[in-house]
């Protein structure tokens, strides 16, 4: 009987503890990865966000682009001395298929008179990128005037814009990443394609995010 | 029938045995590491009054502003956003960080605690751009105030501090590193640290500071 005890005391023990260790505590939903290989080597993928749908929060220190209208209305940053443009955007991203796969934040800050952007892609079941790329300020605004878009107008059509590439060749920059991206160096290039703009200011379009990364 | 009674009364004080060391774990508790020369930034607190704040819609937190989208979808569920304020010690404003934080999968309670990684982008106006790559313990925070919050079903309150920072360096501090202008190529460590004094099961940290801690290398001197 005192042995039956024990061995009950012994393997409830043993038990919780090999459960506390092998349970599956976290364990996010992964979609394949939608990957190919380039000829020359590097791994391609493309990010996408859909606009409006994937905007989680967008807000600026300024009031002139059409990117810069804030979502939702009620985000706004405290007072800030002027000191060039700050534009704080956050998405949903999407993987090629369309498949919503993670979260990303791009700051675009204006700083020894150059105008920059830093992409932050959180994936949770596979890890983060980090980006940095050069932006243009109003390419967007102007590219949808040529285009015959009025402020305060409903317009529609079909601009593309390289939104973040280091002008005139060249790309923006993997300059770290967790998780499978670790170990990876790359490029990527950033376009916005913009079919339409609400009467306030609300794009619609897709943002591409083409990379392609390789190991150290 | 008596042995195998004597047996499942063995076999719950084990476990009970065995639920109350990861209680009290060590393992999943590490000291945090040194304070040096970190400059403090602090953002708003308690989160759900920062500039936006979403999530899977798990956590007892409202999302604000109200009518910012959840991370509902399944592949994101385990995510949160936090955009907020940072401000110096002398309540300057620093800039403006977003913070995307996830579950990681290497969430143990036996060995590591509950795991979290987070990815910080600040932004100082004018200055430029810094990543902040950390990796936290939440353990020790659910432990003291939010399970007893929940299993007795009252509000917490007290005053309790937390240094959450885990990693990814191996000394244990985070990561920082500067992205664009004055920052650029800067390479530099983080820690973050929380002091709760009130909580709500339902709404989440009612009163609390929380903190986040960078050291970059001082720029070179400027030779004339």
């Amino acid at each position: 009987m005192k042995s039956l005890f024990v061995s009950g005391v012994i393997i409830g023990f043993a038990a919780v503890l090999a459960a506390a260790f092998y349970y599956p505590w976290v364990d996010h939903v992964r979609i394949p990865s939608r990957t190919s290989v380039q000829a020359n080597g590097g791994r391609v993928e493309q990010f996408l966000v859909r606009l409006p749908a994937d905007r989680v929060a967008v807000v600026a220190t300024a009031q002139s682009d059409a990117r810069l209208t804030a979502f939702p209305a009620a985000v706004s940053l405290p007072d800030v001395a002027s000191e060039g443009l700050v534009l704080l955007e956050h998405f949903k991203i999407r993987d090629a298929a369309g498949d919503v796969i993670g979260v990303a934040s791009r700051h675009t800050v204006e700083a020894q008179q150059r105008l920059e952007t830093a992409w932050s892609v959180v994936i949770p079941s596979r890890g983060a990128i980090l980006l940095r790329g050069d932006a243009v300020a109003s390419t967007l605004d102007r590219r949808l005037l040529e285009a015959g878009f009025q402020t305060g107008q409903p317009w529609a059509g079909n601009v593309r814009v390289p939104a973040a590439n280091r002008d005139p060749v060249g790309a923006g920059e993997l300059i770290a990443g967790t998780g499978e991206f670790e170990a990876l160096t790359g490029q990527y290039e950033e376009a916005w394609q913009v079919t339409g703009v609400s009467p306030a200011g609300e794009l619609r379009g897709t943002i591409q995010l083409n990379t392609v990364f390789r190991g150290r | 029938m008596k042995g195998l009674a004597v047996f499942a009364v063995g076999l719950l004080l084990g476990a009970a045995a065995a639920a109350g060391l990861l209680y009290v774990n060590p393992l999943t508790d590490p000291d945090a590491p040194a304070v040096g020369d970190e400059q403090w930034l602090s953002y708003d607190a308690p989160i759900q009054t920062s500039l936006a704040l979403t999530h899977g819609g798990d956590l007892p937190l409202p999302v604000n502003p109200p009518r910012v989208p959840e991370l509902w979808e399944s592949t994101i569920d385990g995510t949160a956003l936090l955009l907020a304020a940072l401000r110096e010690s002398d309540g300057g404003l620093f800039g403006f960080g977003t913070r995307i934080s996830a579950l990681s999968e290497q969430t143990d309670v036996l060995l590591t605690g509950v795991v979290v990684d987070s990815v910080w982008t600040i932004s100082a106006p004018g200055r430029g751009i810094l990543f902040v790559i950390e990796r936290e313990n939440a353990w020790p925070i659910a432990r003291d105030i939010l399970l007893p919050a929940v299993l007795f079903a009252r509000e917490w309150r007290g005053i309790k501090g937390y240094a959450i920072t885990t990693g990814p360096q191996a000394s244990g501090y985070g990561l920082v590193l500067g992205v664009t202008g004055e920052f650029r190529d800067q390479l530099g460590r983080s820690q973050e640290r929380y002091e709760l004094r009130r909580y709500s099961a339902s709404k989440g940290p009612l009163e609390m500071s929380a903190e986040l801690g960078i050291a970059l290398p001082s720029p070179p001197a400027v030779t004339p």
